[in-house]
């Protein structure tokens, strides 16, 4: 690892490639062949937008990096003119953020379809295990009319719609698989009169359970039902079970070698991956156009997607190193500790949930700002204009929306956004 | 250093010192000290306290200084206190214009206006005329264009009014001329802060922090009601930033304040520094 880079040298537009912790990012990146595992913009002065279980949100570098073993910053190269049209193309995406959710589940899950994994006995088990929790979990989103968004996703998103040019200075060629390993087309035939492959992502493997999957359709959901509800029962695990079970993967993994051929597509396997695309396809929409069946969706969907992985492969991209992840001098004040507390109210509220509702009320209060604009180290003096005694306004919908009462002295003190984040969480308590 | 002197008696000092304070000196949950902020002005917040060198060769050096001290703490949830003390001095002020204050003040948050309520004494330079004023004070926290926020980011003007009513009693006068005011005097108040930052605001384009030019005014008009008349005082500085937290101040005042109303005016310009 080389001399890691101070945060003050990230600018607008460049990309985060945050290596975790969890056995989940460790999963996502075996499966996917790199070394790292989420994926954010940096936006502007010391926040970054991502994909989140909250949405496309954006938050301090010093949230988004607090989990992070280590994270690379990524600059596009040759650097275009100026990036405000990438941060302005995220900015819009974040505006609608609550629309989208994201959970690392739903990135292994397209992994374990689209990637040639080393078989092992724990394998199917795993896979299955994985595809139907995620299934539950986008049936539950789309249930609660939220679309899943993968954090690599947004950020490729980010670049290639800045311009509505198909191949303008701002698109990430993706490196694709070679000829020899993509499974390309077997795709074009399963999806007649569908672009088969946009040429985006990395394709999928020959070698993949999708490939090997047989082409029946799968039945999509009654309308405005959510998917869960029809045909068999989906089977979420938990976090642990899923562990153990790919700690199993892991250790059988040792002794089988890349030459031990394609994963074997049983029934059971078929079934899962079926319903794993009737729920993302999401409830039909009485009166809407048909759509693409659920199976040759997923299959469009699976060669299409962007991982961080392949954000880090893309020679669009130049690595700067990694990120020094505590900066020196101040930070954007937010507080640490546990990730979800319960309001006066009794309501259960994370720290993202806290800092977004805060950013509304600040929005709401300030003439002719965005309020993508905001962040939590938003001043209220030097940036947004406020005097101290305009900061009393922030009591009242303070109080409606969190119930929470701050003296009117610590509010008149109140530098910048974070600190209003920090004062409401100290006034919640661990659940 | 050299100073001029205008016909018309407005002395401008060249090459003055103004000296930024940190805002808070020392700092506790339930109070605050804020050590070169004048209380006098609800906006003087982040007014730095101001010391000013003059000399003349052959001729002794003068200074100029004007400088508060303030103690705000919590009172209740909705309110809370400010005691403060401050001093418009130096040999560079005729003593009748030197003011001395001191000053107790309690303010509470009644949506959607802020009520102050305060004590405060005043003397002249050699204390010649002293005086103690109860008076209560409101402003409304915001709701109009510009009240307590810029107008637009576009347009980055903010005002803030204030109206207020207080009593008075002489104390000690060696004229009565010089006071202005009888014992048991009732004064009101009008006064308009208003803060002006050209250019658009940088929030949200990514651009890193900077120094701006700032430009703000505070107008104080009183209505004596043993005279009767009004007297007024306006205060205005500008402050362009030159780099390396350097900036080029320049203020003007002029008008008659508390407690002897004798008319001032003056115009400095002296750098500042900002860490």
């Amino acid at each position: 690892m080389g001399k890691t880079l101070p945060q003050t040298i990230l600018v607008p537009g460049d990309v985060l490639l945050y290596r975790g912790r969890s056995w989940m990012s460790r999963a996502i990146r075996l499966f996917d062949g790199t070394s790292v595992s989420h994926a954010g913009l940096y936006l502007e002065t010391g926040t970054v937008a991502e994909a989140t279980g909250d949405g496309v949100i954006r938050r301090p570098l010093a949230t988004s990096v607090s989990t992070a073993e280590h994270v690379l910053v990524r600059r596009m190269e040759p650097a275009p003119r100026s990036m405000k049209p990438v941060q302005a193309r995220a900015r819009v995406i974040v505006a609608e953020g609550h629309r989208y959710a994201y959970e690392q589940i739903i990135l292994l899950a397209f992994l374990c379809l689209s990637r040639r994994l080393v078989p092992t006995g724990s394998l199917g088990r795993f896979v299955r295990t994985v595809l139907d929790t995620a299934a539950a979990r986008v049936a539950g989103w789309f249930a609660g009319n939220v679309e899943p968004m993968i954090c690599s996703e947004f950020v490729f998103r980010a670049y290639d719609e800045a311009d509505p040019d198909p191949r303008d200075v701002f698109t990430l060629e993706i490196v694709p698989l070679t000829r020899n390993e993509r499974f390309a087309s077997t795709l074009r035939s399963r999806a007649p009169g569908q672009p088969a492959v946009a040429g985006r992502g990395r394709g999928i493997h020959r070698g993949s359970i999708l490939a090997h999957v047989p082409s029946a359709p799968a039945r999509r959901p009654p309308a405005r039902r959510p998917s869960s509800a029809s045909g068999p029962r989906l089977r979420p695990a938990s976090d642990e079970e899923m562990r153990k079970l790919f700690e199993a993967h892991v250790r059988e993994r040792r002794g089988a070698t890349a030459a031990s051929g394609a994963m074997r597509v049983d029934s059971e396997l078929q079934r899962t991956v079926e319903r794993f695309a009737t729920a993302w396809a999401g409830p039909e929409v009485e009166g809407a156009a048909p759509r693409r069946a659920p199976m040759e969706n997923l299959f469009a969907v699976a060669s299409d997607f962007v991982t961080p992985g392949d954000l880090l492969r893309t020679k669009s991209l130049r690595t700067r190193g990694p990120l020094e992840l505590r900066a020196p001098g101040r930070q954007p004040r937010t507080p640490g500790g546990r990730k979800r507390r319960r309001g006066p109210d009794g309501k259960i509220w994370s720290l993202s949930q806290v800092e977004l509702e805060s950013i509304d009320i600040v929005a709401r209060l300030t003439p002719g700002v965005d309020r993508n604009a905001i962040s939590s180290a938003t001043r209220f003096g030097r940036d947004l204009g406020w005097d101290e005694w305009y900061l009393l306004r922030l009591r009242a919908p303070l109080r409606e929306r969190f119930h929470v009462n701050l003296s009117a002295v610590r509010v008149k003190d109140l530098e910048q956004v974070g600190d209003l984040v920090e004062a409401l969480w100290a006034e919640m308590e661990d659940p | 250093m050299r100073r001029l002197r205008a016909g018309i008696g407005v002395a401008l000092g060249l090459a003055g010192a103004f000296l930024a304070t940190p805002a808070a000196a020392v700092s506790s949950a339930a109070w605050e000290l804020r050590v070169g902020h004048s209380y006098s002005s609800v906006s003087a917040l982040r007014q730095p306290a101001t010391f000013v060198l003059s000399a003349d060769l052959g001729r002794p050096t003068l200074t100029k200084l004007d400088a508060g001290l303030l103690v705000d703490g919590e009172w209740g949830t909705d309110g809370g206190f400010e005691f403060g003390v401050r001093a418009s001095a130096g040999s560079l002020r005729p003593r009748p214009r030197r003011v001395y204050g001191s000053m107790l003040r309690a303010w509470k948050h009644w949506d959607p206006v802020i009520v102050a309520a305060d004590g405060e004494y005043e003397a002249d330079g050699g204390f010649d005329v002293q005086k103690g004023v109860l008076a209560t004070e409101v402003t409304p926290v915001g709701g109009l264009p510009g009240l307590g926020v810029w107008v637009h980011p576009a347009f980055r003007m903010r005002w803030r009014p204030w109206i207020g009513l207080g009593y008075g009693n002489v104390f000690a006068t060696d004229d009565a001329d010089a006071s202005r005011e009888a014992s048991g005097f009732w004064r009101g108040l009008a006064r308009l802060e208003l803060t002006y930052v050209p250019g658009r605001s940088p929030v949200g384009d990514g651009a890193a922090a900077r120094d701006e030019a700032q430009f703000d005014l505070e107008a104080t008009g009183w209505l004596l009601f043993d005279d009767p008349r009004g007297e007024g005082y306006v205060k205005a500085a500008l402050s362009l930033p030159l780099g390396s937290g350097l900036s080029l101040a320049a203020s003007a005042e002029a008008g008659r304040q508390p407690p002897r109303f004798e008319l001032e005016r003056s115009i400095g310009i002296g750098l500042g520094f900002r860490h």
